[in-house]
């Protein structure tokens, strides 16, 4: 069970502020940074920091039970915007996308993990949100922003995708 | 629960947690970044006490001796270096062409070109008719040599010669640097910690970017370890790390050779820039004694890298300047190619 921590209170001192965020972070960077990285993150540190940067930012305004979907949301978000900007930069200069590996023929999971990396952005980050984070469809589409029949099709979609590629008929 | 929802569910958590955490480093690298954002936009220039010592020395040798005095907020009276350690130098075209640095002192003393362009440490050399300054970084190397000459009552620039490519975001394009430093690098980023499972990471290469004055802005240092089946690469700096894989043997059509360029670049910056150079990585095969890679009509010699932790495994190396041109790598034995590839480097 994790602990809720909440990032403001009425009336609370800036130091207690600042012990909140300190414990909000020690609290959750560890399964933001791993969100980031199943999302397709390569410096997934970095996008958990600006998350809380972020957070920090907005900290007045952050409604204390909404602190962690708005965390989660941050990720998702700075993940796809920076994947973006990859692709752009790749096109500007003439980088080779660094190519995983073919998946092994004994079914690993890493080949489950290498196929994951190969499905369009929107599945991906629909089967890491509610096969990691195990989220009901109702918040993985409030942190994709998307509607929950989106979410559902979109899992429905790659978990076929991933069942083709890896040679298993889906039940 | 499908067959497809159980092996998903269990890789993703078996690579969830292959991934270590230091939470506290984390947050302590964080909190670095919130004040210096802050500080960034609200005070741009840090005041060092022993500046106004080396302002009156200078000053009081030449000419302008009345404008040097005083200005004391950005020089340290802490050494530069004379002559350059950074592996590239370029020189600065001062034929009014570009204005990102332009070390003029016509209308500006040493002190506050220094402070115009962040340079931590300066020196003013004269000598009869010539004048050299020098901008240096926090730790004393050089990053910048200007030549003034004298006419009637001031210095008049008339070459400046900076480090880096030009470029204020790329790294630059030198060849590998295993055991030749510039600057101290980095220790092993935490992202590092998937193939950190008790073998040992070898430092592969750091490598700096440098700004229009040739001051290092960053230097992001590159580690290597196998994890698991692949190789593990690491490339950053605390509290900012990229990483990828690469695998261990060569069973593949292009016998395990991975371009892995990208892991120096950050995205951000490479907008609208070219990549300098291609970085390729191919695992030991037996039998190789050489891996080269050809960027246009030059050949650039790879290293071999292992550890005794590595258990037999090994990798090769190579960094190659990119402009374009075709590029291929080859995994030579005595005798023969072992491997040989056409790196496919997207032109679009």
């Amino acid at each position: 069970m994790e602990t809720v921590v909440t990032p403001r209170s009425r009336g609370r001192s800036a130091a207690a502020d600042e012990a909140v965020f300190d414990a909000l972070f020690l609290g959750h960077a560890a399964r933001l940074t791993r969100l980031a990285h199943l999302l397709g993150a390569r410096d997934a540190e970095d996008v958990v920091q600006e998350a809380f940067v972020k957070l920090y930012a907005a900290w007045s305004r952050v409604a204390g039970e909404d602190a962690i979907p708005y965390l989660n949301r941050i990720v998702v978000n700075e993940v796809r915007s920076r994947a973006r900007r990859q692709q752009t930069a790749d096109r500007k200069r003439h980088l080779v996308t660094v190519a995983t590996d073919e998946p092994g023929p004994d079914g690993s999971r890493r080949a489950v993990v290498d196929e994951l990396a190969r499905l369009p952005r929107r599945q991906r980050e629909a089967l890491v949100l509610r096969y990691w984070l195990d989220l009901p469809h109702e918040q993985v589409a409030e942190i994709m922003g998307v509607r929950p029949g989106t979410v559902k099709s979109q899992v429905s979609r790659g978990l076929a995708a991933l069942a083709t590629a890896l040679g298993e008929e889906e039940s | 629960m499908s067959r497809i929802e159980d092996r998903l569910t269990e890789a993703l958590g078996h690579e969830a947690e292959a991934l270590d955490v230091d939470a506290r480093r984390l947050l302590a690298a964080t909190r670095e970044r919130l004040p210096a954002r802050r500080a960034h936009r609200r005070t741009p220039v840090v005041l060092t006490a022993g500046a106004a010592a080396l302002v009156v020395a200078v000053a009081g040798v030449g000419l302008g001796i009345d404008r040097l005095g005083g200005d004391d907020r950005v020089a340290s009276d802490r050494p530069v270096d004379t002559v350059f350690t950074c592996p590239e130098q370029q020189a600065v075209d001062l034929s009014g062409a570009q204005d990102e640095f332009v070390p003029d002192l016509r209308d500006r003393t040493p002190a506050q070109v220094a402070k115009e362009n962040r340079a931590p440490r300066w020196r003013f050399d004269e000598d009869g008719d010539t004048a050299r300054l020098y901008l240096g970084n926090a730790d004393g190397t050089l990053g910048s040599i200007s030549t003034y000459t004298r006419r009637d009552d001031t210095w008049v620039l008339s070459q400046s010669t900076v480090c880096g490519n030009g470029s204020p975001a790329t790294p630059t394009s030198d060849g590998l640097r295993l055991g030749v430093r510039d600057t101290e690098p980095h220790p092993p980023q935490n992202a590092l910690a998937t193939g950190d499972r008790g073998l040992t990471p070898i430092l592969v290469d750091d490598r700096s970017v440098y700004d229009y004055s040739g001051l290092v802005t960053r230097h992001r240092s590159l580690y290597v370890a196998p994890c698991g089946t692949r190789f593990c690469w690491s490339s950053g700096q605390p509290g900012s790390a990229i990483t990828t894989q690469s695998p261990t043997g060569s069973r593949d059509a292009r016998g395990g050779l991975r371009d892995l360029s990208g892991i120096f670049f950050l995205a951000d910056d490479m907008v609208g820039r070219d990549q300098p150079f291609v970085f390729l990585a191919i695992p030991d095969q037996p039998g190789a004694t050489a891996f080269e890679v050809t960027a246009g009509s030059e050949v650039y010699s790879g290293a071999r890298l292992t550890d005794p932790s590595w258990g037999g495994r090994a990798v090769w190396v190579a960094l190659a300047p990119y402009d374009g041109s075709s590029v291929r790598a080859e995994l030579r034995g005595v005798d023969a190619v072992i491997v040989g590839q056409d790196v496919d480097v997207t032109d679009d």
